[in-house]
């Protein structure tokens, strides 16, 4: 099954690897320490961001810190589709997380990644992080989920003849695939019905996406993050 | 405990993190904003510890302001801390943008406009390109298919700017080539269409004439009842060696729509206004619906007030459709009278004003079909009622009620109707208080005496967008761009009494950093800069801005001036407005053609019919006018005017805002002018003149003036006592000093309908300044414009004027005769006053009034004149069609002291009968015109009929014949009637 592009939004970990450090990013002078990697209208992403951005991924899913060229570039079109979104997000304050969402999805996580007994203090230490940072981080992306859902889901239906579609085509396929038998239409309709939501969904915003894409100058400064040609 | 599958890694930068920072510095060292400026936006201090998220929100901070490009932060060691260098790279914004080498059309302001460079925005290289093929792509589109396109891209940095210059190469014109028509069975061929279409093969392809061309072959279907035609015009293929493009044109002339009106008779054109369906030959409910409608209230306007009107549509193939209205008209009434009842807070007269519904009668009209039998149905009087209610409530009475009802009787088949409106204005929500919040940088004392919703005046929620409306005025005016405006009110126990409270955000002011003007070339600096209302480091306002623009273009000497902001959506404290100009050219020519059609006397030595004949003169003009001289936005401009009446020559320098003052200005003529104007003789005049002029308030200017002319008299031309005419034709110098007064208080110097308008002009005549006679002169005038009801006007004017002779008394400055008594002889006939005509007094011909010489019956001028007129202007049809009933009276009087109010001309019998005529009385004349109101002034017509017209002795015969006794002398009088033709208002 194709990952659905909120599915990435929330997931943005098990899209990348941990930043290493990027002495490519900041050209080849090691005593540079920060400045814009690429600009998104009026706004600038950083080289620290892009650093920031595979620690927090690596630290919420266990992934290494040290990244690849195209990792990096990976990293910078989602933090570039994030500063595009922002336009839409700005103009919705429900949609921001209040403190003590933030705080239970934090727990949460803690509990799903250090549930053996593994200590998040050092973890954070380890990858060079704050709490704060974390907070900051699951608060966008609690808003980033709204955002999908009251924008993109409301009013989103599947269809039977989809969910027999995507049972015939997909679904049954990739059981038989794996060595199972396929589970009875009658038990898995629910799940596809939802899983098609969500594809119509990741659809809609990535529509948008290229709607504000083609509003907007984004221009992408450090070389190396720049798309091969 | 470890993590186990993760190896631990060095944050970026994290060598330098938690040192303390020892410097901080910039390069280039050159910033766009103050040390202080660039502390408050990093938020990053010497001293602290060094941060990464504060260092990346520093760097967030710079670039969000626009001024930048690319930032990098560069760090080093330093006495065991940490020195920061922030690497940056400006951004630039678009500036100056022109076009050279337009090859007209399209033009080079049209190619500029084109590029969507958007003075101030942000410039990039992609922008760039984009114009570039925009450019191409319009010069293509008007037929330039091999142009070369360049830009230069200047760059001002320390404005952070890109001046822009396109140069156009646009090649030839390509040439209309072949035509294919397209689609089966074309309605019509290709010769058809070239010659509808106006495109011959050849001819230069221009992108304005295909339109203009498809215009033309719609029209042509549609007089066959093809209603929605369409035409397809494409130039797919260019062939460069013929220069020639092929046009291939597809038409559709749609089904036939036959619109049939029944019921009443609609004249064509009227179908075409009242019924889209004819007009665009769609055929839908709401464009039907929408013709029913118009037919309504045009019926309506009819006095057909409950008029009904159906639609259907008869027929529909693909073909043809027929669509039929059905009209019901009904009895015709007349809505006499509406009786408004209960109103005292507002005055009848306010409350008509918002009414849809109007009573019958010679009133204003809408549109040139007006409600002559009055306007009326059931639903504009329910809007009217809603309307008055929405008024009262708006101010306050939140109680109010307004019912209406209607009466008819009948007279004859017509229904007379009346519309009683009764109002019960209830008790007004009265403020008790107001009080206001935030109001920080404006006191509130300051303008709470605007307020409109002010303790004890009404509470209405209209009071109140009132007063937002001024106060966050005020405060954008101010530079407070971010300032919001929240309200709420509080019952108190007075349940007609409230408290208001205003509550303001005022936000931080944005700051004008400096004004950057581009596109001067030859103008000097310094007259534009003392144009700008603009001053640095002061709040950005939006009114200095467009005072500073309504400067420049009052200059006159630039075509275009475009104001903005530079960097308008980076987040900055202050920002640089850009002042675009663009100069217009300095040199015009004009050529003009015309006639001129004139009541003038025959310019020969024949003395018959001294009122003079309609003499008709073909007419030449040119004008030469250089701008902007010495770069100082001064004028120079040299005027001609060449025709059998006059040939007239002026040059002129005008210095407007001498001494830099707005207040000032100098103006040089020099005058070349032979005229026959009057018709006793024709005058020679050369003169110069130097004038000031001072504008001592908006209403109020003085001119002060020297004027020194030569006048000459063409002895051959002068139609008096021939024993005189050696006497009257010597040349005269006049040297005089003058002043004029003017004060000018109307809403529309073009067709006033309020306000006041005087003027006194003192003169003196003297030796001391090289004048041969010497004499005073004064005129005064006194103008008044009193509006009757809502677009009628009473204007009335009164003049008077008088020339003092002194000295020199041996000429026979005292005038013994006590009747028809003469001009003083010490005024040159060329300075003594004319009267009579379209202007003034329309009793008489142009320049007839006043004394005539005693032998040949010519006016020979006066050395007073009283003149007063009163005039009702008046709609008559339509908005632009007006009426006017006028009365004069007045004269040119021989001497100031023969001024008189007599209104019969006084005649005595000398010997042989002979009669002498006194023409020291006042003429009156009551009369009727029209004026047709145009962009320009209205178009006039006037017939006047003279109550009592001056006779006078006249001579039939030529001046010879009067030399040598022979000829006849004969009794002759203005004619009674006398019809003018003009432009503007009387007065």
């Amino acid at each position: 099954m194709r990952r659905g592009f909120s599915s990435r939004l929330q997931r943005w970990g098990r899209l990348a690897a941990i930043a290493a450090m990027l002495p490519a990013a900041v050209g080849l002078r090691a005593e540079i320490i920060d400045g814009i990697a690429a600009t998104v209208g009026a706004q600038a992403v950083t080289h620290s961001e892009i650093d920031r951005e595979f620690r927090l991924v690596g630290l919420f899913n266990a992934t290494a810190a040290d990244a690849s060229a195209a990792d990096r570039r990976a990293a910078l079109q989602r933090l570039i589709e994030r500063r595009l979104l922002r336009q839409d997000l700005d103009q919705a304050n429900f949609l921001v997380a209040a403190p003590l969402e933030v705080e239970k999805r934090l727990q949460q996580l803690q509990a799903m990644r250090f549930a053996a007994g593994m200590d998040f203090p050092a973890a954070l230490r380890h990858y060079g992080l704050t709490a704060q940072e974390c907070r900051d981080f699951l608060a966008e992306q609690i808003g980033f989920e709204r955002y999908v859902a009251f924008r993109f889901k409301t009013g989103l239906d599947a269809s039977e003849e989809e969910i027999e579609a995507y049972y015939e085509t997909v679904y049954a396929p990739q059981q038989r695939r794996l060595g199972g038998a396929p589970a009875p239409p009658a038990e898995v309709s629910e799940r596809i019905g939802r899983i098609l939501i969500e594809l119509q969904a990741d659809r809609l915003l990535e529509e948008r996406v290229r709607e504000l894409r083609a509003l907007t100058r984004v221009e992408i400064l450090a070389p190396e993050l720049r798309e091969p040609r | 405990m470890a993590l186990a599958g993760l190896s631990g890694t060095a944050v970026l930068g994290s060598d330098y993190f938690g040192a303390p920072v020892a410097a901080i510095e910039y390069a280039p060292a050159a910033q766009p904003f103050s040390a202080a400026a660039l502390d408050k936006l990093i938020q990053v201090e010497v001293g602290e510890t060094l941060d990464a998220a504060k260092l990346r929100a520093a760097i967030e901070a710079l670039f969000e302001t626009g001024r930048y490009a690319d930032i990098q932060v560069d760090a080093r060691r330093e006495n065991d801390g940490v020195a920061l260098t922030f690497l940056t790279k400006p951004s630039w914004f678009i500036g100056d943008v022109r076009v050279v080498g337009a090859p007209l059309p399209p033009s080079e302001s049209q190619l500029a406009n084109a590029t969507d460079l958007k003075l101030g925005e942000p410039f990039t290289p992609e922008k760039l390109g984009l114009a570039e093929q925009a450019v191409r792509r319009l010069l293509a589109e008007s037929g330039f298919r091999r142009p070369t396109v360049t830009s230069a891209v200047v760059r001002d940095a320390g404005a952070q700017q890109v001046n822009i210059t396109f140069t156009v190469n646009p090649g030839l014109r390509a040439r209309i080539g072949a035509l294919l028509v397209a689609g089966e069975n074309p309605p019509l061929s290709e010769e058809q269409i070239r010659a509808i279409g106006g495109w011959r093969e050849g001819a230069a392809y221009r992108h304005d004439r295909i339109p203009q061309g498809i215009s033309r072959i719609k029209e042509h279907f549609r007089k066959q009842n093809h209603r929605r035609v369409n035409v397809y015009v494409q130039t797919p293929e260019y062939d460069p060696v013929e220069n020639r493009l092929t046009m291939v044109v597809r038409i559709d002339p749609g089904p036939k729509i036959f619109v049939r009106v029944e019921g009443a008779k609609l004249a064509a054109d009227k179908m075409r206004r009242y019924l889209p369906v004819v007009e665009e030959g769609i055929i839908d409910d709401d464009l039907l619906a929408e013709g029913r409608n118009n037919l309504i209230d045009f019926f309506q306007s009819k006095g057909y007030f409950g008029v009904e009107v159906d639609f259907e549509v008869e027929r529909s193939t693909e073909d043809e459709s027929v669509v039929v209205y059905t009209i019901r008209r009904g009895k015709r009434q007349r809505l006499e009278r509406i009786e408004i009842g209960g109103n005292s807070f507002f005055d009848t007269q306010t409350i008509r004003e918002r009414m849809g519904v109007e009573e019958a009668g010679f009133q204003p009209l809408r549109g040139a079909l007006g409600p002559r039998r009055g306007r009326f149905n059931r639903s504009l009087l329910a809007n009217d009622l809603a309307a008055i209610e929405n008024l009262y409530v708006a101010n306050g009475f939140h109680d109010v009620k307004v019912t209406g009802r209607v009466a008819e009787r009948s007279v004859g088949e017509t229904g007379h109707l009346t519309v009683f409106i009764e109002i019960d204005e209830g008790l007004p929500t009265i403020v008790d208080g107001l009080a206001t919040a935030g109001l920080e940088n404006f006191s509130g004392s300051e303008l709470l005496y605007e307020f409109a919703s002010a303790p004890g005046q009404a509470y209405s929620a209209a009071n109140i967008a009132t007063d937002r409306d001024l106060i966050l005025a005020e405060y954008y005016n101010a530079g407070y761009q971010n300032a919001a405006f929240d309200w709420r009110v509080e019952p108190t126990d007075d349940a007609y009494r409230v408290t208001v409270y205003y509550e303001i955000d005022e936000g931080e002011p944005i700051l004008l950093r400096k004004p950057i003007v581009t596109g001067v070339q030859r103008t000097r600096p310094e007259i534009v800069e003392r144009r700008i209302a603009l001053v640095a480091d002061t709040p950005l306002s939006q009114t200095e801005m467009f005072e500073t623009q309504r400067n420049l273009y009052d200059l006159g000497i630039f075509s275009k001036v475009d104001v903005a902001l530079q960097n308008p959506g980076g987040a900055e404290d202050a920002k640089n407005v850009l002042l675009q100009v663009e100069e217009a050219r300095r040199w015009a020519v004009g050529f003009g053609g015309g006639a001129e059609f004139a009541r003038i006397g025959r310019n020969t030595a024949e003395l018959t019919n001294p009122v003079g004949n309609a003499v008709f003169s073909p007419r030449a003009t040119l004008e030469l006018t250089r701008l902007n001289m010495l770069g100082k936005a001064h004028m120079m401009s040299f005027r001609t005017r060449f025709s059998a009446l006059q040939q007239r020559g002026l040059f002129t320098y005008q210095a407007p805002r001498w001494f830099d003052s707005d207040r000032w200005a100098l103006t040089l003529s020099g005058l070349f002018d032979t005229s026959r104007n009057v018709n006793t003789f024709t005058g020679r005049r050369i003169e110069g003149a130097l004038q000031f002029t001072q504008q001592l308030n908006r209403a109020t200017t003085v001119l002060y003036r020297y004027a020194y002319r030569r006048t000459a008299i063409d002895e051959n031309t002068l139609h008096i006592e021939p024993l005189l005419v050696p006497l009257i034709s010597q040349p005269v110098r006049v040297g005089l000093l003058s002043a004029t007064y003017i004060q000018d208080r109307r809403d529309n110097p073009v067709d006033s309908t309020k306000g006041i308008y005087n003027t006194l002009d003192l003169s003196l005549a003297s030796g001391l300044w090289g004048s041969q006679p010497d004499f005073f002169r004064a005129l005064v005038q006194n103008s008044t414009y009193h509006r009757i009801g809502r677009r009628s006007v009473v204007a009335r004017t009164v003049q008077l004027g008088m020339n003092l002779p002194w000295a020199d008394h041996s000429v026979g400055g005292a005038d013994a005769r006590t009747f028809a008594a003469r001009p003083d002889p010490r005024i040159p006939i060329s300075e003594r006053y004319f009267a009579g005509g379209a202007n003034s007094h329309r009793g008489f011909p142009f320049n007839q009034a006043g004394p005539r010489d005693p032998a040949t019956g010519f006016p020979i001028g006066g050395g007073s004149q009283f003149l007063n007129s009163v005039e009702l202007r008046f709609p008559l049809l339509g908005v632009n069609i007006g009426g006017v009933l006028f009365h004069d009276a007045g004269n040119v009087y021989s001497r100031p002291g023969r001024i008189s109010l007599r209104g019969a001309q006084g005649v005595r019998v000398v010997e042989n009968g002979v009669k002498e005529f006194d023409f020291d009385y006042m003429v009156h004349a009551v009369g009727f015109g029209i004026r047709y109101r145009t962009p320009i002034g209205p178009v006039r017509m006037d017939l006047a009929y003279s109550v009592n017209p001056p006779r006078f002795v006249g001579f039939d015969g030529t001046r010879a014949e009067l030399l040598g006794g022979a000829g006849e002398f004969r009794e002759q009088r203005i004619n009674a009637l006398q019809f003018h033709f003009s432009l503007g208002q009387t007065f």
